[in-house]
């Protein structure tokens, strides 16, 4: 009988502290298996490591954290092997690649002579809908893609995911740089393909 | 003031908040006076921003949601 109340209060505390996250998990699974039913059986085991883990986690810590940690690391354990990598993409070439300046000539009013910035920003960027953004995302190898979907969907620090990665600052960072680019390109590429951008501006 | 080749190569560090006191201060200054810049930088932050928007748009199945819950405290599956 104590057990079962010992066992119910873990139980409650756990559920407290990570069933309100499941929908952070299962955006970032998606991203990460690019499929809902891996996605799906992602999150799962997930949940179930970290409930028989549970005991490691200190209370006061992130959570968020560390739950993301055994995500990341049940996907490279169980799914990434049987992943086909997107084609590589030249990563040298893309260094100093600026989306911002491909899409400058289209979309900032010539005869204006001051034109609001956020307006103006938020111009440029309406040539694209979430599907191109996830797309695009899609399209980078994973590790470039991970960093970027940790920094930019879950907004932690760099210290946190070199923590979750299981990786040095320097490495999150240049993955981070690169995957932005490689995306950048990505996204240059569709406007491209749409006519929104002439060719001879691609040229990085 | 620094220069925009530099004020771009540390765009990422600023945006994502890793810089000591005085290079942010010093990149800072610079966004607000360069108008090049700024916009490279709205425009990040937008990016930033649609990126998030864009893969946070799902909520997690609820079906999956009360298998979870229920499989809790089951005895871990034979590996």
């Amino acid at each position: 009988m104590a057990d079962y109340k010992l066992n119910q209060d873990k139980k409650q505390k756990f559920e407290g502290l990570f069933i309100p996250l499941m929908d952070n998990l299962y955006n970032l699974a998606l991203r990460m298996t690019r499929n809902s039913s891996d996605a799906e059986d992602l999150v799962q085991e997930t949940y179930l490591k970290a409930f028989r883990y549970f005991h490691h986690f200190q209370q006061g810590t992130n959570a968020r954290a560390w739950i993301m940690k055994i995500l990341t690391n049940t996907f490279r354990t169980k799914y990434r092997k049987s992943q086909k990598e997107p084609i590589q993409i030249d990563i040298e070439n893309v260094e100093n690649f600026f989306l911002v300046d491909e899409l400058k000539p289209r979309f900032q009013p010539a005869n204006k002579s001051e034109v609001r910035k956020s307006e103006d920003i938020t111009e440029t960027l309406k040539a694209y809908v979430s599907d191109d953004i996830i797309q695009a995302l899609d399209s980078i190898p994973e590790q470039f893609r991970m960093a970027v979907l940790l920094s930019d969907v879950e907004r932690f620090n760099y210290q946190e995911i070199a923590d979750i990665l299981g990786a040095s600052i320097g490495t999150v960072k240049s993955r981070i740089f690169r995957g932005r680019k490689l995306l950048q390109k990505q996204l240059y590429e569709f406007a491209r393909k749409r006519g929104i951008v002439g060719e001879k501006d691609g040229k990085v | 003031m620094v220069k925009c080749e530099e004020v771009l190569k540390h765009l990422y560090d600023y945006i994502d908040k890793q810089l000591d006191k005085v290079s942010l201060s010093k990149i800072e200054e610079h966004i607000k006076l360069c108008k090049y810049c700024r916009r490279h930088y709205d425009f990040e932050i937008e990016l930033k921003n649609l990126i998030k928007k864009s893969c946070f748009q799902k909520k997690a199945p609820e079906l999956l949601k009360n298998k979870i819950i229920n499989m809790l405290g089951d005895p871990p599956p034979e590996e």
